[in-house]
Protein backbone atom coordinates (compact mmCIF):
# COMPACT_ATOMS: atom_id res chain seq x y z
CA UNK A 1 0.00 0.00 0.00
CA UNK A 2 1.17 3.27 -0.77
CA UNK A 3 1.30 6.19 2.01
CA UNK A 4 -0.76 8.51 1.98
CA UNK A 5 -0.32 11.01 4.70
CA UNK A 6 3.50 10.91 5.96
CA UNK A 7 4.36 13.26 9.05
CA UNK A 8 8.46 13.39 9.44
CA UNK A 9 9.96 14.74 12.71
CA UNK A 10 7.01 17.41 13.13
CA UNK A 11 7.34 20.06 15.48
CA UNK A 12 4.88 22.27 16.39
CA UNK A 13 4.95 25.13 18.86
CA UNK A 14 1.86 27.54 20.13
CA UNK A 15 2.56 31.35 21.04
CA UNK A 16 1.43 32.83 24.00
CA UNK A 17 -0.46 36.28 22.72
CA UNK A 18 0.62 37.69 26.00
CA UNK A 19 4.31 37.21 26.16
CA UNK A 20 5.51 35.61 23.07
CA UNK A 21 6.76 32.65 25.27
CA UNK A 22 5.90 28.97 23.57
CA UNK A 23 4.79 25.37 24.44
CA UNK A 24 5.92 22.55 22.65
CA UNK A 25 2.37 20.85 21.44
CA UNK A 26 4.20 18.28 19.13
CA UNK A 27 7.69 17.21 19.15
CA UNK A 28 9.66 15.11 16.65
CA UNK A 29 6.33 13.07 15.95
CA UNK A 30 6.62 10.68 12.92
CA UNK A 31 4.44 8.32 11.50
CA UNK A 32 2.94 7.77 8.23
CA UNK A 33 -0.94 6.70 7.40
CA UNK A 34 -1.48 4.35 4.42
CA UNK A 35 -4.08 5.08 1.78
CA UNK A 36 -7.28 3.81 2.24
CA UNK A 37 -6.50 2.67 6.00
CA UNK A 38 -8.40 3.40 9.72
CA UNK A 39 -5.82 4.69 12.05
CA UNK A 40 -6.99 5.43 15.83
CA UNK A 41 -5.20 8.41 17.95
CA UNK A 42 -5.27 8.06 21.89
CA UNK A 43 -3.70 10.00 24.27
CA UNK A 44 -4.91 11.61 27.30
CA UNK A 45 -6.32 14.91 27.74
CA UNK A 46 -3.70 17.69 26.07
CA UNK A 47 -1.51 14.81 24.52
CA UNK A 48 -1.32 16.78 21.40
CA UNK A 49 -4.19 14.57 19.21
CA UNK A 50 -6.38 17.49 17.80
CA UNK A 51 -2.69 19.75 17.45
CA UNK A 52 -1.73 17.03 15.21
CA UNK A 53 -4.40 16.51 13.90
CA UNK A 54 -4.80 20.22 12.93
CA UNK A 55 -1.77 20.02 11.39
CA UNK A 56 -2.63 17.31 9.31
CA UNK A 57 -5.73 19.23 7.33
CA UNK A 58 -3.40 22.65 7.05
CA UNK A 59 -5.07 24.52 9.84
CA UNK A 60 -1.95 24.47 11.50
CA UNK A 61 1.41 24.76 9.91
CA UNK A 62 4.56 22.83 11.69
CA UNK A 63 7.15 25.00 13.69
CA UNK A 64 9.04 22.20 12.01
CA UNK A 65 9.36 18.97 10.16
CA UNK A 66 7.31 18.28 7.44
CA UNK A 67 3.92 16.56 6.90
CA UNK A 68 3.50 15.31 3.43
CA UNK A 69 -0.57 14.93 1.98
CA UNK A 70 -0.75 12.55 -1.08
CA UNK A 71 2.76 14.08 -1.25
CA UNK A 72 2.01 17.73 -1.31
CA UNK A 73 3.93 19.61 1.36
CA UNK A 74 1.29 21.22 3.96
CA UNK A 75 2.92 23.81 4.93
CA UNK A 76 3.50 25.59 1.12
CA UNK A 77 0.95 28.09 0.79
CA UNK A 78 0.20 27.09 -2.64
CA UNK A 79 -1.07 23.53 -1.69
CA UNK A 80 -3.21 24.75 1.21
CA UNK A 81 -6.16 24.10 -0.81
CA UNK A 82 -5.07 21.03 -2.25
CA UNK A 83 -4.06 19.51 1.29
CA UNK A 84 -8.33 20.35 2.74
CA UNK A 85 -9.88 19.11 -0.26
CA UNK A 86 -7.95 15.57 0.05
CA UNK A 87 -8.52 16.28 3.96
CA UNK A 88 -11.60 16.73 5.59
CA UNK A 89 -12.14 16.94 9.14
CA UNK A 90 -15.16 16.21 11.61
CA UNK A 91 -15.40 17.72 15.38
CA UNK A 92 -16.66 17.06 18.35
CA UNK A 93 -19.90 19.13 18.76
CA UNK A 94 -21.85 18.29 16.20
CA UNK A 95 -24.19 21.83 16.76
CA UNK A 96 -20.66 23.36 16.15
CA UNK A 97 -20.44 22.28 12.89
CA UNK A 98 -23.61 22.71 10.74
CA UNK A 99 -24.40 25.88 9.39
CA UNK A 100 -28.21 25.65 7.57
CA UNK A 101 -31.67 25.18 8.72
CA UNK A 102 -31.92 22.71 6.07
CA UNK A 103 -29.78 19.14 6.07
CA UNK A 104 -29.29 19.21 2.19
CA UNK A 105 -28.22 23.12 2.19
CA UNK A 106 -25.76 21.74 5.34
CA UNK A 107 -24.03 19.06 3.26
CA UNK A 108 -23.78 21.40 -0.31
CA UNK A 109 -22.14 24.36 1.78
CA UNK A 110 -18.43 22.37 1.47
CA UNK A 111 -18.84 21.71 -2.06
CA UNK A 112 -20.48 24.97 -3.30
CA UNK A 113 -17.56 26.80 -1.63
CA UNK A 114 -15.17 24.97 -4.03
CA UNK A 115 -17.21 26.18 -7.02
CA UNK A 116 -18.51 22.68 -7.94
CA UNK A 117 -21.04 22.64 -10.54
CA UNK A 118 -24.87 22.81 -9.53
CA UNK A 119 -25.88 19.58 -10.69
CA UNK A 120 -22.81 18.08 -9.63
CA UNK A 121 -23.31 18.88 -6.24
CA UNK A 122 -27.06 17.87 -6.08
CA UNK A 123 -25.33 14.33 -7.04
CA UNK A 124 -22.74 14.81 -4.30
CA UNK A 125 -25.21 15.92 -1.67
CA UNK A 126 -27.44 12.95 -2.42
CA UNK A 127 -24.61 10.20 -2.40
CA UNK A 128 -23.36 11.70 1.09
CA UNK A 129 -25.93 11.79 2.39
CA UNK A 130 -26.62 8.24 1.12
CA UNK A 131 -23.34 7.17 2.62
CA UNK A 132 -24.50 8.12 6.15
CA UNK A 133 -28.23 6.86 5.76
CA UNK A 134 -29.74 10.17 6.27
CA UNK A 135 -30.95 11.01 2.86
CA UNK A 136 -35.02 10.73 3.83
CA UNK A 137 -33.55 13.42 6.65
CA UNK A 138 -32.57 16.09 3.72
CA UNK A 139 -35.20 18.48 3.91
CA UNK A 140 -35.23 18.19 7.98
CA UNK A 141 -33.75 21.18 10.08
CA UNK A 142 -30.85 20.13 11.70
CA UNK A 143 -31.26 21.26 15.09
CA UNK A 144 -34.72 18.69 15.02
CA UNK A 145 -32.35 15.91 14.89
CA UNK A 146 -30.72 14.02 17.82
CA UNK A 147 -27.14 14.10 18.26
CA UNK A 148 -26.12 11.24 16.33
CA UNK A 149 -27.90 12.40 13.04
CA UNK A 150 -26.25 15.46 13.66
CA UNK A 151 -22.87 13.63 13.72
CA UNK A 152 -23.84 12.24 10.79
CA UNK A 153 -25.00 15.15 9.29
CA UNK A 154 -21.72 16.68 9.40
CA UNK A 155 -19.92 13.50 8.73
CA UNK A 156 -21.94 13.75 5.39
CA UNK A 157 -20.67 17.73 5.26
CA UNK A 158 -17.03 16.06 4.85
CA UNK A 159 -18.12 13.41 2.28
CA UNK A 160 -19.75 16.01 -0.13
CA UNK A 161 -15.87 17.38 -0.59
CA UNK A 162 -14.75 14.63 -1.61
CA UNK A 163 -11.67 14.19 0.45
CA UNK A 164 -9.29 11.25 0.45
CA UNK A 165 -9.08 11.19 4.02
CA UNK A 166 -11.39 11.96 6.64
CA UNK A 167 -10.14 13.12 10.25
CA UNK A 168 -12.29 12.38 13.08
CA UNK A 169 -11.52 14.30 16.28
CA UNK A 170 -13.28 12.93 19.11
CA UNK A 171 -16.70 12.50 16.75
CA UNK A 172 -18.55 10.14 19.51
CA UNK A 173 -17.75 12.15 23.14
CA UNK A 174 -21.22 13.88 23.50
CA UNK A 175 -23.54 11.08 21.64
CA UNK A 176 -25.35 8.72 23.32
CA UNK A 177 -25.04 4.68 22.79
CA UNK A 178 -26.79 4.20 20.07
CA UNK A 179 -25.41 7.88 18.23
CA UNK A 180 -22.10 6.55 19.11
CA UNK A 181 -22.68 2.73 17.48
CA UNK A 182 -24.31 4.65 14.61
CA UNK A 183 -21.26 7.07 13.96
CA UNK A 184 -18.37 4.47 14.13
CA UNK A 185 -20.69 2.17 11.49
CA UNK A 186 -20.70 5.40 8.81
CA UNK A 187 -16.76 5.54 9.90
CA UNK A 188 -16.10 1.37 9.13
CA UNK A 189 -18.40 2.12 5.77
CA UNK A 190 -16.58 4.94 4.36
CA UNK A 191 -13.31 3.29 5.05
CA UNK A 192 -13.94 0.14 3.15
CA UNK A 193 -15.53 2.45 0.35
CA UNK A 194 -11.67 3.14 0.64
CA UNK A 195 -11.57 6.43 2.26
CA UNK A 196 -8.65 7.31 4.44
CA UNK A 197 -10.09 7.77 8.30
CA UNK A 198 -8.21 8.72 11.80
CA UNK A 199 -10.05 8.57 14.51
CA UNK A 200 -8.89 10.63 17.79
CA UNK A 201 -11.24 9.17 20.78
CA UNK A 202 -10.84 8.57 24.25
CA UNK A 203 -13.29 5.43 24.24
CA UNK A 204 -10.20 1.82 23.75
CA UNK A 205 -13.25 -0.12 22.27
CA UNK A 206 -13.50 2.50 19.28
CA UNK A 207 -9.51 2.70 18.97
CA UNK A 208 -9.33 -1.37 18.66
CA UNK A 209 -11.11 -1.54 15.90
CA UNK A 210 -8.37 -0.10 13.88
CA UNK A 211 -5.70 -1.05 11.72
CA UNK A 212 -3.57 0.68 13.60
CA UNK A 213 -3.19 2.78 16.84
CA UNK A 214 -1.00 5.49 17.58
CA UNK A 215 -0.70 6.66 21.21
CA UNK A 216 0.82 10.27 21.89
CA UNK A 217 1.96 11.33 25.06
CA UNK A 218 3.09 14.93 26.04
CA UNK A 219 3.04 15.46 22.33
CA UNK A 220 5.92 12.37 21.74
CA UNK A 221 4.51 9.09 20.10
CA UNK A 222 4.73 6.71 22.78
CA UNK A 223 3.77 3.42 20.91
CA UNK A 224 2.54 2.58 17.15
CA UNK A 225 1.10 -0.64 16.19
CA UNK A 226 -1.98 -2.87 15.81
CA UNK A 227 -4.33 -2.51 18.24
CA UNK A 228 -3.31 -5.98 19.59
CA UNK A 229 0.15 -4.70 19.94
CA UNK A 230 -0.50 -1.96 21.74
CA UNK A 231 -4.09 -2.91 24.09
CA UNK A 232 -1.60 -5.90 25.65
CA UNK A 233 1.01 -3.24 26.97
CA UNK A 234 -2.20 -2.73 29.23
CA UNK A 235 0.63 -1.87 32.15
CA UNK A 236 1.74 1.00 29.94
CA UNK A 237 -1.05 2.55 29.04
CA UNK A 238 -2.83 3.37 32.84
CA UNK A 239 0.63 4.91 33.32
CA UNK A 240 -0.31 7.38 30.32
CA UNK A 241 -3.73 7.68 31.93
CA UNK A 242 -5.58 5.74 28.98
CA UNK A 243 -7.06 1.93 29.46
CA UNK A 244 -8.03 -1.25 27.47
CA UNK A 245 -11.14 -2.22 26.13
CA UNK A 246 -13.60 -4.39 28.11
CA UNK A 247 -13.15 -7.47 25.98
CA UNK A 248 -8.99 -7.03 27.44
CA UNK A 249 -10.12 -5.80 30.92
CA UNK A 250 -12.16 -8.54 31.63
CA UNK A 251 -9.07 -11.29 29.96
CA UNK A 252 -6.79 -9.77 32.69
CA UNK A 253 -9.40 -10.17 35.37
CA UNK A 254 -9.77 -13.71 34.60
CA UNK A 255 -5.81 -14.50 34.06
CA UNK A 256 -5.69 -13.30 37.76
CA UNK A 257 -7.78 -16.15 38.83
CA UNK A 258 -5.97 -18.69 37.17
CA UNK A 259 -7.84 -18.65 33.76
CA UNK A 260 -5.98 -19.31 30.32
CA UNK A 261 -7.03 -16.19 27.87
CA UNK A 262 -5.46 -15.48 24.97
CA UNK A 263 -3.74 -12.42 24.17
CA UNK A 264 -5.31 -11.74 20.69
CA UNK A 265 -9.32 -11.09 21.76
CA UNK A 266 -9.75 -7.59 21.62
CA UNK A 267 -13.86 -7.57 20.77
CA UNK A 268 -16.57 -8.40 23.23
CA UNK A 269 -17.74 -10.74 20.74
CA UNK A 270 -14.33 -12.43 20.39
CA UNK A 271 -14.03 -13.25 24.39
CA UNK A 272 -17.78 -14.58 24.06
CA UNK A 273 -16.90 -17.00 21.65
CA UNK A 274 -13.30 -17.79 23.43
CA UNK A 275 -15.36 -18.51 26.75
CA UNK A 276 -18.21 -20.34 25.33
CA UNK A 277 -16.19 -22.92 23.59
CA UNK A 278 -14.03 -23.73 26.92
CA UNK A 279 -17.10 -24.66 29.00
CA UNK B 1 -34.09 15.47 52.98
CA UNK B 2 -36.14 13.87 49.99
CA UNK B 3 -36.56 15.39 46.91
CA UNK B 4 -40.23 14.50 45.42
CA UNK B 5 -41.43 14.95 41.68
CA UNK B 6 -44.97 14.32 41.48
CA UNK B 7 -46.76 14.78 37.73
CA UNK B 8 -44.28 16.59 36.02
CA UNK B 9 -45.29 17.97 32.54
CA UNK B 10 -43.59 20.36 30.29
CA UNK B 11 -44.89 21.33 27.17
CA UNK B 12 -42.51 23.33 24.81
CA UNK B 13 -43.57 26.25 22.59
CA UNK B 14 -47.31 25.53 23.49
CA UNK B 15 -49.98 26.98 21.31
CA UNK B 16 -47.29 27.30 18.25
CA UNK B 17 -47.55 24.68 15.03
CA UNK B 18 -44.08 22.84 16.52
CA UNK B 19 -45.92 22.44 19.92
CA UNK B 20 -44.45 19.23 21.62
CA UNK B 21 -44.29 17.33 24.85
CA UNK B 22 -41.13 17.43 26.50
CA UNK B 23 -42.12 15.31 30.16
CA UNK B 24 -44.93 13.68 30.52
CA UNK B 25 -46.22 13.21 33.82
CA UNK B 26 -43.33 12.42 35.79
CA UNK B 27 -43.26 11.06 38.80
CA UNK B 28 -40.52 9.65 41.51
CA UNK B 29 -38.90 10.20 44.59
CA UNK B 30 -35.27 10.12 45.78
CA UNK B 31 -34.33 10.26 49.47
CA UNK B 32 -31.12 11.73 51.52
CA UNK B 33 -27.45 10.39 51.00
CA UNK B 34 -28.60 8.45 47.56
CA UNK B 35 -26.96 8.87 44.30
CA UNK B 36 -29.27 8.49 41.15
CA UNK B 37 -28.53 7.92 37.60
CA UNK B 38 -30.52 9.47 35.37
CA UNK B 39 -30.29 7.98 31.60
CA UNK B 40 -31.78 8.37 27.74
CA UNK B 41 -30.87 8.71 24.57
CA UNK B 42 -29.99 12.41 23.03
CA UNK B 43 -33.22 14.28 23.06
CA UNK B 44 -35.58 11.93 25.70
CA UNK B 45 -36.07 14.90 28.55
CA UNK B 46 -33.17 14.36 30.74
CA UNK B 47 -32.34 17.75 30.28
CA UNK B 48 -35.39 19.48 30.91
CA UNK B 49 -35.95 17.56 33.70
CA UNK B 50 -32.85 18.72 35.64
CA UNK B 51 -34.08 22.07 34.42
CA UNK B 52 -37.31 21.30 35.98
CA UNK B 53 -35.10 20.46 39.16
CA UNK B 54 -33.64 23.56 39.61
CA UNK B 55 -36.16 26.28 38.82
CA UNK B 56 -34.84 27.11 35.21
CA UNK B 57 -37.81 26.30 33.65
CA UNK B 58 -41.37 26.00 35.04
CA UNK B 59 -43.51 23.09 34.57
CA UNK B 60 -47.32 22.86 32.67
CA UNK B 61 -48.39 21.14 35.81
CA UNK B 62 -47.44 19.07 38.62
CA UNK B 63 -44.70 19.25 41.81
CA UNK B 64 -41.11 19.23 42.83
CA UNK B 65 -40.86 19.25 46.67
CA UNK B 66 -37.30 19.96 48.23
CA UNK B 67 -37.53 18.52 52.23
CA UNK B 68 -40.54 20.51 52.75
CA UNK B 69 -40.69 23.54 49.88
CA UNK B 70 -42.58 22.76 47.19
CA UNK B 71 -40.60 25.32 44.34
CA UNK B 72 -43.30 24.96 42.13
CA UNK B 73 -45.30 27.01 43.75
CA UNK B 74 -46.25 30.79 42.89
CA UNK B 75 -44.75 32.42 45.63
CA UNK B 76 -40.83 30.59 45.92
CA UNK B 77 -37.95 32.33 45.81
CA UNK B 78 -35.83 31.56 43.11
CA UNK B 79 -32.76 32.19 45.27
CA UNK B 80 -33.63 29.71 47.93
CA UNK B 81 -34.18 26.72 45.32
CA UNK B 82 -30.67 27.71 43.46
CA UNK B 83 -29.10 27.25 46.81
CA UNK B 84 -31.25 23.87 47.82
CA UNK B 85 -30.02 22.61 44.04
CA UNK B 86 -26.72 22.74 42.52
CA UNK B 87 -26.82 22.14 38.74
CA UNK B 88 -23.51 21.54 37.05
CA UNK B 89 -23.93 21.55 33.34
CA UNK B 90 -22.43 19.53 30.26
CA UNK B 91 -18.73 21.01 29.63
CA UNK B 92 -19.17 23.64 33.22
CA UNK B 93 -15.36 24.97 32.03
CA UNK B 94 -16.88 26.77 29.46
CA UNK B 95 -18.63 29.15 32.55
CA UNK B 96 -15.22 30.14 34.38
CA UNK B 97 -15.23 34.05 34.08
CA UNK B 98 -13.16 35.27 36.63
CA UNK B 99 -9.53 36.06 36.92
CA UNK B 100 -8.84 33.39 39.57
CA UNK B 101 -9.78 30.22 40.84
CA UNK B 102 -10.72 31.32 44.42
CA UNK B 103 -12.32 34.36 42.80
CA UNK B 104 -14.53 32.12 40.80
CA UNK B 105 -15.30 29.75 43.21
CA UNK B 106 -16.53 32.36 45.50
CA UNK B 107 -18.97 34.10 42.58
CA UNK B 108 -22.59 31.91 43.91
CA UNK B 109 -21.78 31.84 47.44
CA UNK B 110 -20.79 35.28 47.93
CA UNK B 111 -24.06 36.26 46.27
CA UNK B 112 -25.96 34.18 49.31
CA UNK B 113 -25.64 37.20 51.71
CA UNK B 114 -22.68 35.40 53.83
CA UNK B 115 -19.56 37.01 55.83
CA UNK B 116 -16.38 37.06 54.17
CA UNK B 117 -15.06 34.75 56.40
CA UNK B 118 -17.40 32.38 55.95
CA UNK B 119 -17.69 32.46 52.05
CA UNK B 120 -13.60 32.29 52.05
CA UNK B 121 -13.82 29.30 53.93
CA UNK B 122 -16.26 27.66 51.24
CA UNK B 123 -14.29 28.51 48.79
CA UNK B 124 -11.67 26.41 50.14
CA UNK B 125 -13.37 23.72 51.57
CA UNK B 126 -14.71 23.46 47.99
CA UNK B 127 -11.78 23.54 45.94
CA UNK B 128 -10.39 20.52 48.28
CA UNK B 129 -13.20 18.94 47.99
CA UNK B 130 -12.79 18.71 44.48
CA UNK B 131 -9.40 17.58 44.42
CA UNK B 132 -7.54 20.65 43.95
CA UNK B 133 -4.74 22.14 45.86
CA UNK B 134 -6.06 25.67 47.62
CA UNK B 135 -2.83 27.21 48.10
CA UNK B 136 -1.17 26.70 44.79
CA UNK B 137 -5.01 27.39 42.29
CA UNK B 138 -6.51 30.10 44.45
CA UNK B 139 -4.45 32.72 42.69
CA UNK B 140 -4.34 31.06 39.18
CA UNK B 141 -6.25 32.26 36.17
CA UNK B 142 -8.88 29.29 35.29
CA UNK B 143 -7.98 29.69 31.69
CA UNK B 144 -4.04 28.39 33.16
CA UNK B 145 -5.56 24.98 34.10
CA UNK B 146 -5.68 21.98 32.67
CA UNK B 147 -9.09 20.70 30.92
CA UNK B 148 -9.32 18.14 33.91
CA UNK B 149 -8.57 20.81 36.33
CA UNK B 150 -10.77 23.79 34.89
CA UNK B 151 -13.83 21.23 35.03
CA UNK B 152 -13.15 20.41 38.68
CA UNK B 153 -12.52 24.38 39.39
CA UNK B 154 -16.19 24.40 37.45
CA UNK B 155 -18.13 22.31 39.97
CA UNK B 156 -15.85 23.67 43.31
CA UNK B 157 -18.09 26.68 42.32
CA UNK B 158 -21.11 24.86 42.76
CA UNK B 159 -20.34 22.73 45.40
CA UNK B 160 -19.58 25.94 47.70
CA UNK B 161 -22.99 26.76 47.81
CA UNK B 162 -23.47 23.67 49.69
CA UNK B 163 -26.63 22.04 47.55
CA UNK B 164 -28.82 19.50 49.59
CA UNK B 165 -29.08 18.12 45.60
CA UNK B 166 -26.59 18.37 43.43
CA UNK B 167 -26.84 17.71 39.73
CA UNK B 168 -24.11 16.42 37.25
CA UNK B 169 -24.92 16.55 33.68
CA UNK B 170 -22.44 14.24 31.93
CA UNK B 171 -19.77 15.18 33.90
CA UNK B 172 -17.22 13.00 31.77
CA UNK B 173 -17.46 13.86 28.22
CA UNK B 174 -14.59 14.16 26.31
CA UNK B 175 -12.29 13.01 28.80
CA UNK B 176 -9.68 10.14 28.95
CA UNK B 177 -9.71 7.40 30.65
CA UNK B 178 -7.53 8.15 33.47
CA UNK B 179 -9.51 12.12 33.83
CA UNK B 180 -12.83 10.08 33.57
CA UNK B 181 -11.59 7.98 36.51
CA UNK B 182 -10.99 10.69 38.28
CA UNK B 183 -14.07 12.88 38.35
CA UNK B 184 -16.10 9.57 39.35
CA UNK B 185 -14.74 9.29 42.05
CA UNK B 186 -14.38 13.16 43.32
CA UNK B 187 -17.87 12.52 42.59
CA UNK B 188 -18.03 9.91 45.00
CA UNK B 189 -15.81 11.96 47.71
CA UNK B 190 -18.17 14.36 47.37
CA UNK B 191 -21.17 12.46 47.91
CA UNK B 192 -19.50 10.99 51.32
CA UNK B 193 -18.80 13.94 52.27
CA UNK B 194 -21.84 16.50 51.96
CA UNK B 195 -24.64 13.44 52.43
CA UNK B 196 -26.22 15.36 49.64
CA UNK B 197 -28.63 13.58 47.15
CA UNK B 198 -26.51 13.16 43.90
CA UNK B 199 -27.83 13.30 40.30
CA UNK B 200 -25.87 12.03 37.37
CA UNK B 201 -26.66 12.40 33.94
CA UNK B 202 -24.62 9.92 31.61
CA UNK B 203 -24.37 8.31 28.60
CA UNK B 204 -21.80 5.72 30.08
CA UNK B 205 -24.12 2.40 30.76
CA UNK B 206 -20.85 1.26 32.83
CA UNK B 207 -20.84 4.28 35.48
CA UNK B 208 -24.12 4.10 36.32
CA UNK B 209 -24.22 0.70 36.83
CA UNK B 210 -21.40 0.61 39.06
CA UNK B 211 -22.00 4.12 41.31
CA UNK B 212 -26.13 4.16 41.46
CA UNK B 213 -28.27 3.61 44.24
CA UNK B 214 -31.14 3.84 41.58
CA UNK B 215 -31.74 4.33 37.56
CA UNK B 216 -34.35 6.45 36.21
CA UNK B 217 -34.78 5.81 32.67
CA UNK B 218 -36.37 8.36 30.69
CA UNK B 219 -37.60 7.97 26.56
CA UNK B 220 -39.59 10.52 24.98
CA UNK B 221 -40.38 12.59 28.01
CA UNK B 222 -41.65 10.03 29.87
CA UNK B 223 -40.61 7.76 32.72
CA UNK B 224 -39.91 4.28 31.56
CA UNK B 225 -37.81 2.62 34.51
CA UNK B 226 -37.28 3.23 38.17
CA UNK B 227 -35.78 0.69 40.21
CA UNK B 228 -32.20 -0.64 40.93
CA UNK B 229 -29.14 -0.64 38.66
CA UNK B 230 -29.87 -4.74 39.05
CA UNK B 231 -33.71 -3.92 38.19
CA UNK B 232 -32.95 -1.70 35.03
CA UNK B 233 -29.91 -3.40 33.03
CA UNK B 234 -31.86 -6.77 33.87
CA UNK B 235 -34.24 -5.19 31.21
CA UNK B 236 -31.57 -5.57 27.84
CA UNK B 237 -33.65 -5.65 25.44
CA UNK B 238 -35.71 -2.64 26.27
CA UNK B 239 -33.24 -0.50 26.30
CA UNK B 240 -31.43 -1.08 23.40
CA UNK B 241 -34.96 -0.40 21.56
CA UNK B 242 -35.20 2.96 23.29
CA UNK B 243 -31.08 3.50 21.95
CA UNK B 244 -29.36 3.11 25.41
CA UNK B 245 -27.03 -0.40 26.02
CA UNK B 246 -26.38 -2.63 28.83
CA UNK B 247 -22.70 -2.16 30.48
CA UNK B 248 -19.96 -4.15 29.19
CA UNK B 249 -19.70 -6.22 32.08
CA UNK B 250 -23.43 -7.04 31.75
CA UNK B 251 -23.13 -7.32 27.91
CA UNK B 252 -20.90 -9.56 28.18
CA UNK B 253 -22.52 -11.96 30.74
CA UNK B 254 -25.90 -11.78 28.63
CA UNK B 255 -24.14 -12.77 25.76
CA UNK B 256 -22.36 -15.56 27.02
CA UNK B 257 -25.96 -16.86 28.65
CA UNK B 258 -27.12 -16.62 25.28
CA UNK B 259 -24.82 -19.38 24.35
CA UNK B 260 -25.55 -21.27 27.20
CA UNK B 261 -22.80 -20.24 29.55
CA UNK B 262 -24.37 -19.53 33.00
CA UNK B 263 -23.16 -17.08 34.64
CA UNK B 264 -24.22 -16.28 38.06
CA UNK B 265 -24.45 -12.87 39.55
CA UNK B 266 -25.66 -9.05 39.01
CA UNK B 267 -22.29 -8.18 36.82
CA UNK B 268 -22.83 -4.97 37.22
CA UNK B 269 -18.88 -4.43 37.28
CA UNK B 270 -16.24 -6.04 35.28
CA UNK B 271 -15.33 -7.81 38.83
CA UNK B 272 -18.44 -9.37 39.36
CA UNK B 273 -18.64 -10.67 36.00
CA UNK B 274 -15.25 -12.33 35.98
CA UNK B 275 -16.31 -13.59 39.45
CA UNK B 276 -19.16 -15.27 37.67
CA UNK B 277 -17.22 -16.54 34.61
CA UNK B 278 -14.53 -18.21 37.25
CA UNK B 279 -17.43 -19.71 39.31
CA UNK B 280 -18.51 -21.67 36.06
CA UNK B 281 -15.32 -22.59 34.68
CA UNK B 282 -14.43 -24.58 38.04
CA UNK B 283 -16.94 -25.99 38.61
Amino acid sequence: MTDFIKVENLVFDYIKSEDESTFRAIDDVSFTVEKGSFTAIIGQNGSGKSTLAKNINGLLVPTAGKIYVDGLDSADPENIWEVRQRVAMVFQNPDNQIVSSVVEDDVAFGPENLGVDPKEIRKRVDEALKSVEMYEFRRKAPHLLSGGQKQRIAIAGAVAMEPECIVFDEPTAMLDPRGRREVMNVIHRLNEKGITALLITHFMEEAAQADKVIVLDQGEVKMIGTPLEIFRRAEELKALSLGVPPAVDLADRLRQRGIEVPQDLLEVEDIVRYLCQLK
Amino acid sequence: MSIEVKGLTHIYSEGLPDESLALEDISFRAEDGQLVGLIGHTGSGKSTLVQHLNGLLKPKKGHIIVGDVDITAENVVMRDIRRKIGLVFQYPEYQLFEETVAKDVAFGPSNLGLTAEEVDERVREAIELVGLDYDKVKNLSPFDLSGGQKRRAAIAGVIAMKPEVLILDEPTAGLNPKAHADILSMVEKIHESEKNIIFLVSHNMDDIARMSDKVLVMDHGKMMMDGTPEEVFSRGDELKKMGLALPASMEIAAQLRENGFAVGGTCLTMEETADGIAEVLKR
